[in-house]
């Protein structure tokens, strides 16, 4: 009873205040560059969380199972375990074209190897890495829906041009976090 | 809302990872913004031997990135112990923020003035957020201990937050000049 107690304060911990877009700003450049329509991101996003819940697993398997001494080859697995979760999205039709001059996948790689890194500096059981695995997908998949929203709604009002911008799309994500923190304090 | 960006908006928007948090205070933004700047110029170095501009090249480059900000996480660490309480992961991931490959960019060639711009940008988030976040500036105590002005700033919410302001002023001084090109071209 007592574990799962913690199992689920981990997460409502991994969930809310230590979500991995808003505490730990993971894939948030990636959630405002590539959210569209709601309807669109609601099926990009599947797409996206699904794949960083499988290779946050990969990742987490191939680190437990290498030898204590040879930690400094863990930013290498997940950096193969991040090519494969590109490769995955491209194969999906995800991830195409250029931004700024980079591929498209370029902004998307925070999300897919700092959740990793994250994991890692956990320090979880499975049971543990399982239930923070699922809980910032879920976060992160509810701020990209969000995120949608908001950018949505920002580009259909009428406040000044100056005002559709990122500025607004990031001070509205500042309330956001401020709540989850407030939900924190609750 | 991506078209018609400054090189400034461009900055943060590449560097928002770094930008967000790795400028909890003054120190931490200054060693980030040195690496990373150190990085994307070592980067842009490796990118003259790589003609083509495959997905596989690439993932070379970001293996590279990767490697790099991994050695100078250790580095750091190594030659310099007292600014391990600065560090944190946010040095690490500079392997996998956009900024640093835009010198491997066909379209975007003004290299050092991005990397200029997020050197300044760092440096001013990162003040900004010690003072109002500590009310201290490399670790001097500015106003009485215990009572920083804005305190939640320390906090992710206010890096969003000044991110959100630095973002908007950015977008209204640029407003501004191209309102007053416009009206000196129609007085022309």
């Amino acid at each position: 009873m007592r574990k799962l107690s913690e199992l689920s304060r981990l997460f409502l911990n991994s969930l809310l205040s230590e979500n991995m877009s808003l505490a730990f700003f993971l894939g948030i450049l990636f959630m405002l560059i590539e959210s569209g329509t709601i309807k669109q991101t609601a099926i990009k996003g599947l797409k996206y969380m699904s794949t960083v819940f499988v290779i946050n697993v990969l990742g987490w398997f191939l680190h437990t199972i290498l030898p204590g001494g040879l930690d400094p080859l863990n930013p290498a697995i997940f950096f193969l375990t991040t090519v494969t979760g590109v490769t995955v999205l491209k194969y999906w039709g995800e991830l195409k074209g250029e931004w700024f001059g980079l591929p498209r996948f370029v902004p998307a790689l925070g999300l897919f190897f700092g959740t990793q890194l994250l994991m890692q500096k956990g320090s979880y059981t499975y049971p543990e890495m399982m239930t923070a695995n699922t809980a910032y997908i879920l976060g992160g998949y509810l701020l990209f829906v969000l995120i949608a929203a908001i950018k949505e709604e920002i580009i259909v009002s009428d406040a000044a041009p100056v005002f559709k911008s990122y500025s607004t799309l990031l001070a509205a994500i500042a309330m956001l976090a401020l709540g989850v923190i407030g939900i924190q304090i609750i | 809302m991506d078209k018609n960006l400054t090189i400034l908006e461009k900055v943060m928007l590449m560097g928002l990872l770094p930008l967000l948090g790795a400028t909890n205070n003054l120190k931490q933004a200054l060693i980030t913004a040195v690496s990373a700047v150190l990085i994307a110029l070592l980067i842009k170095f490796f990118a003259r031997f790589i003609s083509e501009r495959e997905d596989y090249h690439w993932y070379l480059l970001i293996g590279v990135g990767i490697t790099l900000s991994y050695i100078f996480y250790i580095a750091i660490i190594d030659l310099f112990p007292n600014l391990e309480v600065f560090i944190n992961n946010y040095l690490l991931l500079l392997g996998v923020t956009p900024l640093i490959y835009i010198g491997a960019s066909r379209s975007e060639n003004k290299f050092f003035s991005y990397q200029k711009d997020f050197f300044i940008l760092m440096i001013f988030v990162g003040a900004l957020r010690e003072i109002l976040g500590k009310g201290t500036i490399f670790s001097i105590q500015l106003t009485a201990a215990g009572y920083p002005p804005l305190g939640f700033v320390k906090d992710f919410p206010g890096a969003f937050l000044i991110v959100s302001i630095i973002y908007l002023l950015v977008e209204l001084l640029r407003k501004d000049k191209a309102s007053l090109q416009e009206g000196s071209e129609k007085i022309v």
